[in-house]
C-alpha cells in the first residue's frame, strides 16, 4: 500500500476514528486503526466491537493494501506534521510516514486480526434530517441511566414510524421525552435502544444540516452521514413501559422564566453539590417560587423568583442536579411546571412548542426530610 | 474393707489446699508478689531458675515479718490482713485468705528470710514439704525474701501438670508484667539464674511504665481514660485505633490494682473499638476499675483472678463509654492523628500487625528511618503528673499523647486544622486558581497541605460520611428519599421477610420507601437519595442479613446494617469525581467524628510530610555532612 493524502484531512480522519478506539482493551488489535486502500479509495476503520466507524476518504492511491496501525501513535504523529501532503507506505511489519523532510516508521499489527465489521445489507434504511436527529438526542440523553445493572436504560429509546420520531430516556428518577413529526419513508415501525457510546459519537459526528441515513437491523443499527458510517450494537429491550408512569393529571401549572429558574437553581444548588445529597426544595406560592437548600453541616440558601401560579401552595423537593439537567435542555424562554402532589412526578415542558411536537421532562421528587 | 473416717492430717489439708492456690510457678509468684505489695515494698526483685520450678526467689524491702510471727506465717489461714469475716468485703489488700504461704510450703522447699525495721538482725525459717524447722538468725536489710525451691518436688502428680520450663517462664514473665504495669511507683527487677532480664525503675508516671512494658509506640499512642459514674470509676490508658494487635494479650484489667479477667469488660472494649478496628484486631488497654464498696465479690476463687460484679451491665457501660469518650475525646483523635505523620505513614493495613516495632510501610515499602521518630526513644512525656492508678487523686495520666520528640520537626497543631478545613489548604492568592484536589486513578483524592501531601481513600471517606449520616438519620434527621418511576421489586425468603417487618422503621429512617407486595416480595418505590448502587436490591438483603445475624445486641446489629448501607452507597474506587464533589467530600469527612478510619476500621487518610518527601528524594543532607 502506498498513498498520498493531505495532512489536515488525514489528521481529521485519524482523530475521528481514534475516538472510537477503546482506551483500554484486552484485545490489542482494537487499539489500532485499520487503513485500507483499494479501488474504492481509502478507508479508515476502528471498533470496540460494540461500536464501529468506517470513514471513506479521498487519497491518491499508488498501490493497494491494508494495514492496522496503533491509533494513538498514528494520530499523534499525523497531528504534528506540517500541513502538506503525507505519504504513507506499507513496509514489512511497519508503516512509513513521510511528510516534507520528516520521516517516521512505526510498527503495525496484522490486519488479518482486525475484526470484521458489520455490513449494511438486509437492513431497512431511511433518511432523516441530521440536525433534527442530533437535537433530539441532545435534549433527551441527559436522562440516560448510568446504572449498568439496568442495561435497558443505558441508552435512548428511539421509536420510529412513518409519521414520527420519538426519543425517550430515563434512569428511573427522571425521564425525558421528545416526539417530533417527521415524514420518514418507513415500511415498519421500530423501537430500538441506542447505547450511550453511540449517542456520544453521533453528537460528535452529526452535522447540523443535511441528511442522515439510518439503517435498522435486528441487533445492529447504522448511521451514515457524508463519508462516515457508524455501526452500533443495539441494547436489548424491553425499554421500561414509560407511558404508564407519565402522569396525565398534573393540573397545577406554574409558568416561569426558564433562565431565571436555571440561574437561581444553579446558585442555590451550590450548597447541594455534595455526593450525598443534592436536595433542593421548591416552595411554590401564589406567583412566587422560592428555592431552598438547607444542609445541617454546610448551611442554608434561599432565593425567590417570580412565577405565574394560582393554585394551592405546595412544597416539593428535587435532586438539584436533575433539575438543572432538565432546565439546561429547555430551548425556550418560558416553561410550564406541572404538578399534582409533592410525592408525585412533576412535569416540566416548554411553554411553546411547534405543531405536533411534544417535549417534556419528568422528575421524581425527593421526599423532603422532615 | 471399709476405711474409717478420720480427720486429715494438717499437711494433707495444706496439700489439698495447695491444689487450689498453687498450680504453677506463676501462681506462687502471684501469692508472693501480693504479699510484697501488701507489705508496702518499694522495690521488688524476682530471681528464678528452671522456669520457676527449680527456683523462685522474691525479695522486697517491705515492712518485714517479726521473728515471732515467722512460723505462724506458714500455718494455714494465718494472715495479718484480716481478723474477721466482715473485713473481707472492705479489704484494701490483695491477699487475705491466709492460705498461700502454708500451701506453697506444703509442696516445696520454702525459706523465708525477713527483717523488720526495729530488729537488729534478720531471721529465717525453712519448711520442707510442710515440716517447719526452727527459726534461725540470718542477714539481710529490711524486708522479706521468700525462696521457693523444687516446686512439687515430692508431689510428682502435680509436677506432671506443669508445662515445659519455657512455657512456665513465659507465664511467669507475663504475670510479672501484669503487676509491674499496675505499680509504676515501685521498682521491679527480674533475674534468671543471676542474669538480669529487666529492670524497671520506679516512675511517677503511668505512661512511662506503660512504655517500659508495652513499647514506645504503643504508649505514645495511648490516650487517657477517666470516667466516673455513680461510684464506679474507670481510669487508665487505651490505644488510639491505629495501633492494634492480633489478640487481647495487651489488655490489662485491674480491680483496684488487683489483676482480674472479666468477659464483659473484654466485650465492652471490643465494642468501643468496633467501628474503628477491623475484626480480629484488638487495642492495647490498661484499665483500672474501682467499684463502690460491697458491689464486688473477690472471694470467688482462691486465685482471685475472677471476681463477681453485682452489676456487670454497669461495668460494661462504664468501660464502653469511658473508652469511647477517651478515643473521641475533644477531637483528640483527629488532632493527634493528623499531626502524627509517623503513625499515618505507618498506619496498619487491615489484619496486619501494627505493634510498635512492626515495620512501617508506605506504598508497600518499609519506611526507613521515618523522620519523626527520632529522639522519642527513652524520653518520658513532658507533663507527667505524679498520680498512680488505684489511688484517689484525679487525673492520673496528664500527658498528651506523643508528648515525646515526635512532633519536633512539625509545626504543631495547625496541620490538623488545615486538613479539617479543606479550604484552608495552603494557597496564597496567586495559587488560588490552581486545582486543590486531584483524583488518582479514580480512587484516591490527593490534596496539598502546608506540611505536605494528604491522600484520602475516596470510598473509605465516603463510607465514613454516610455511616455518620445514617446514624444521625436514626436519631431524627431522616435521609432524603428519591422516589422511583419504576419500582424495584426484591424477593425475600421467609426469614428475611420477617426481619424486614421487624426493621421496617430502620429502612424508612434510612430513606427507603418500601411496600409489601405479596408474601415474599417487596416493592421499593423510593430509595435513599445517597444510595449509589442498587445492585438489584442487594443492599436490602445485606442490611437484613446484618439484622438477622445471631451475634451482637441491637445497637451492634444496627451499626452493622448501617455499615452495609454506607458501603453500598459510597462512591467506589474507580469512579471519577468532579472537583466540587471532592471538595465537598473532604469537607464532610472532616466534619465527622472520626475522619481517620472508616466504619470497618480501615484507614481513610494518609499524610506524607514534605520532610518525608524531601528525604526520599535525598534533598535533605544528613546531619554532619
Amino acid at each position: 500500500m502506498k498513498i498520498t493524502i493531505s495532512q489536515p484531512e488525514l489528521s481529521r480522519l485519524a482523530s475521528m476514528a481514534g475516538n472510537v478506539v477503546p482506551n483500554k482493551s484486552t484485545l490489542p488489535i482494537l487499539s489500532t486503526i485499520l487503513l485500507n486502500a483499494s479501488g474504492e479509495g481509502l478507508s479508515l476503520s476502528a471498533t470496540d466491537l460494540d461500536l464501529s466507524i468506517v470513514i471513506k476518504a479521498d487519497a491518491e492511491i499508488e498501490s493497494h493494501g491494508t494495514v492496522a496501525i496503533p491509533a494513538k501513535r498514528f494520530s499523534d504523529i499525523v497531528r504534528k506534521l506540517d500541513s502538506v501532503d503525507v505519504v504513507l507506505e506499507q513496509k514489512e511489519g511497519s508503516l512509513s510516514i513521510s511528510c516534507g523532510r520528516a520521516h517516521f516508521q512505526i510498527s503495525t499489527m496484522d490486519a488479518e486480526d482486525f475484526p470484521k465489521l458489520p455490513g449494511t445489507q438486509g437492513v431497512e434504511t431511511f433518511v432523516a434530517p441530521s440536525g433534527t436527529f442530533k437535537n433530539m438526542i441532545r435534549r433527551t440523553r441527559f436522562a440516560v441511566s448510568q446504572d449498568l445493572a439496568r442495561p435497558s436504560m443505558n441508552g435512548i429509546f428511539m421509536e420510529l414510524n412513518s409519521g414520527n420520531i420519538t426519543m425517550v430516556a430515563t434512569d428511573g428518577h427522571r425521564l425525558s421525552f421528545y416526539k417530533k413529526p417527521e415524514d420518514l419513508q418507513l415500511d415498519n415501525d421500530y423501537g430500538v435502544i441506542i447505547p450511550s457510546k453511540a449517542l456520544d459519537q453521533l453528537m460528535r459526528l452529526l452535522p447540523d444540516d443535511g441528511d442522515l441515513e439510518i439503517g435498522i437491523g435486528d441487533n445492529q443499527s447504522f448511521f451514515k452521514t457524508g463519508d462516515i458510517h457508524l455501526f452500533t450494537r443495539l441494547i436489548e429491550g424491553p425499554f421500561p413501559n414509560y407511558q404508564q408512569v407519565v402522569p396525565k393529571g398534573n393540573s397545577k401549572t406554574m409558568s416561569i422564566n426558564k433562565d431565571a429558574l436555571l440561574v437561581a437553581t444553579d446558585r442555590v444548588a451550590t450548597l447541594a453539590a455534595s455526593l450525598t445529597t443534592r436536595q433542593i426544595k421548591l416552595i411554590i406560592q401564589k406567583d412566587q417560587l422560592a428555592l431552598e437548600v438547607a444542609n445541617s453541616e454546610i448551611g442554608k440558601a434561599r432565593e425567590e423568583i417570580e412565577a405565574a401560579y394560582d393554585e394551592e401552595e405546595m412544597m416539593v423537593g428535587y435532586n438539584a442536579t436533575y433539575l438543572l439537567d432538565v432546565l439546561k435542555n429547555m430551548d425556550c424562554e418560558e416553561i410550564n411546571f406541572k404538578l399534582d402532589r409533592p410525592d408525585n412526578a412533576g412535569i416540566i415542558e416548554p411553554a411553546e412548542l411547534e405543531d405536533g411536537e411534544e417535549y417534556f421532562s419528568l422528575l421524581m421528587p425527593l421526599k423532603l426530610s422532615d | 474393707m471399709r476405711s474409717a473416717i478420720r480427720p486429715l492430717a494438717p499437711e494433707t489439708i495444706n496439700r489439698i489446699a495447695a491444689g487450689e492456690v498453687v498450680e504453677s510457678p506463676g501462681s506462687v509468684l502471684k501469692e508472693l508478689i501480693e504479699n510484697s505489695l501488701d507489705a508496702g515494698a518499694t522495690r521488688i526483685e524476682l530471681e528464678f531458675a528452671g522456669g520457676g520450678i527449680n527456683l523462685l526467689k522474691l525479695s522486697d524491702d517491705g515492712h518485714g515479718i517479726p521473728r515471732e510471727e515467722l512460723s505462724e506465717a506458714l500455718e494455714r489461714h494465718s494472715t495479718s490482713k484480716i481478723r474477721e469475716l466482715t473485713d473481707i468485703e472492705d479489704t484494701g489488700t490483695l491477699g487475705f485468705r491466709g492460705e498461700a504461704l502454708a500451701a506453697i510450703a506444703s509442696v516445696s522447699l520454702l525459706e523465708i528470710c525477713s527483717r523488720v525495721e526495729e530488729d537488729d538482725s534478720a531471721w529465717a525459717i525453712t519448711s520442707r514439704g510442710g515440716t517447719v524447722e526452727q527459726v534461725r538468725p540470718a542477714a539481710r536489710a529490711r524486708g522479706t525474701s521468700v525462696t521457693v525451691r523444687e516446686l512439687f518436688g515430692d508431689v510428682p502428680v502435680r509436677r506432671k501438670f506443669l508445662k515445659s520450663e519455657t512455657a512456665e517462664k513465659r507465664r511467669l514473665q507475663s504475670l510479672w508484667h501484669t503487676y509491674v504495669l499496675a505499680w509504676p511507683e515501685l521498682a521491679f527487677i527480674l533475674r534468671e539464674e543471676g542474669r538480669e532480664l529487666s529492670h524497671y525503675p520506679a516512675t511517677t508516671d503511668m505512661r512511662e511504665r506503660a512504655r517500659q512494658i508495652l513499647g514506645d509506640t504503643t504508649a505514645r499512642h495511648m490516650v487517657e481514660v477517666d470516667m466516673e459514674s455513680e461510684g464506679y470509676r474507670l481510669t487508665g490508658l487505651a490505644t488510639l485505633p491505629l495501633i492494634s494487635r492480633g489478640n487481647r494479650s495487651h489488655q490489662f484489667l485491674y480491680l483496684g490494682r488487683r489483676p482480674i479477667a472479666d468477659g464483659s469488660v473484654s466485650h465492652a472494649i471490643s465494642q468501643a473499638y468496633s467501628e474503628m478496628l477491623v475484626p480480629g484486631r484488638f487495642p492495647a488497654t490498661v484499665l483500672f476499675l474501682e467499684t463502690p464498696p460491697g458491689l464486688v465479690d473477690v472471694n470467688v476463687h482462691p486465685a482471685k483472678r475472677e471476681v463477681r460484679f453485682r452489676d456487670s451491665r454497669r461495668i460494661h457501660h462504664i468501660v464502653n463509654r469511658g473508652l469511647k469518650s477517651a478515643i473521641h475525646g475533644e477531637g483528640d483523635l483527629g488532632q493527634l492523628l493528623a499531626r502524627d505523620s509517623d503513625l499515618l505513614l505507618g498506619a496498619p493495613r487491615s489484619g496486619r500487625a501494627a505493634e510498635g516495632d512492626a515495620q512501617k510501610e508506605i506504598f508497600g515499602r518499609p519506611v526507613v528511618d521515618a523522620p519523626f521518630t527520632g529522639g522519642s526513644g527513652g524520653g518520658s512525656p513532658a507533663h507527667s503528673s505524679g498520680h498512680l492508678p488505684g489511688g484517689k487523686p484525679a487525673s492520673p495520666l496528664n500527658t498528651r499523647v506523643g508528648g515525646s520528640g515526635l512532633f519536633m520537626s512539625l509545626s504543631t497543631g495547625e496541620d490538623a486544622e488545615e486538613i479539617a478545613n479543606s479550604s484552608g489548604v495552603n494557597v496564597n492568592d496567586e495559587q488560588r486558581e490552581e486545582r486543590l484536589f486531584w483524583q488518582l486513578h479514580n480512587t484516591f483524592i490527593l490534596t496539598q497541605i502546608r506540611g505536605g501531601l494528604v491522600i484520602i481513600d475516596q470510598h473509605n471517606a465516603h463510607e465514613r460520611v454516610l455511616f455518620d449520616e445514617a446514624r444521625a438519620a436514626l436519631d431524627g434527621e431522616k435521609m432524603g428519599c428519591q422516589r422511583l418511576l419504576f419500582p424495584h421489586t426484591v424477593e425475600l425468603d421467609a426469614n428475611e421477610m420477617a426481619a424486614w417487618q421487624e426493621q421496617a422503621s430502620l429502612f424508612s429512617d434510612l430513606g427507603f420507601l418500601i411496600e409489601e407486595f405479596g408474601d415474599h416480595t417487596l416493592s421499593v418505590v423510593g430509595i435513599p437519595d445517597s444510595l449509589r448502587r442498587w445492585d438489584d436490591g442487594q443492599v436490602i438483603r445485606d442490611i437484613l442479613d446484618d439484622v438477622l445475624a445471631e451475634t451482637g445486641g441491637i445497637t451492634e446489629k444496627r451499626d452493622r446494617a448501617l455499615m452495609s448501607f454506607a458501603c453500598k452507597s459510597a462512591i467506589k474506587a474507580g469512579e471519577g469525581m468532579r472537583d466540587e464533589e471532592m471538595r465537598h467530600l473532604v469537607d464532610q469527612l472532616f466534619g465527622t467524628g472520626n475522619p481517620y478510619t472508616c466504619p470497618h476500621g480501615r484507614p481513610i487518610v494518609i499524610r506524607i510530610s514534605m520532610d518525608e518527601l524531601e528525604k526520599r528524594f535525598h534533598r535533605t543532607v544528613p546531619e554532619g555532612n
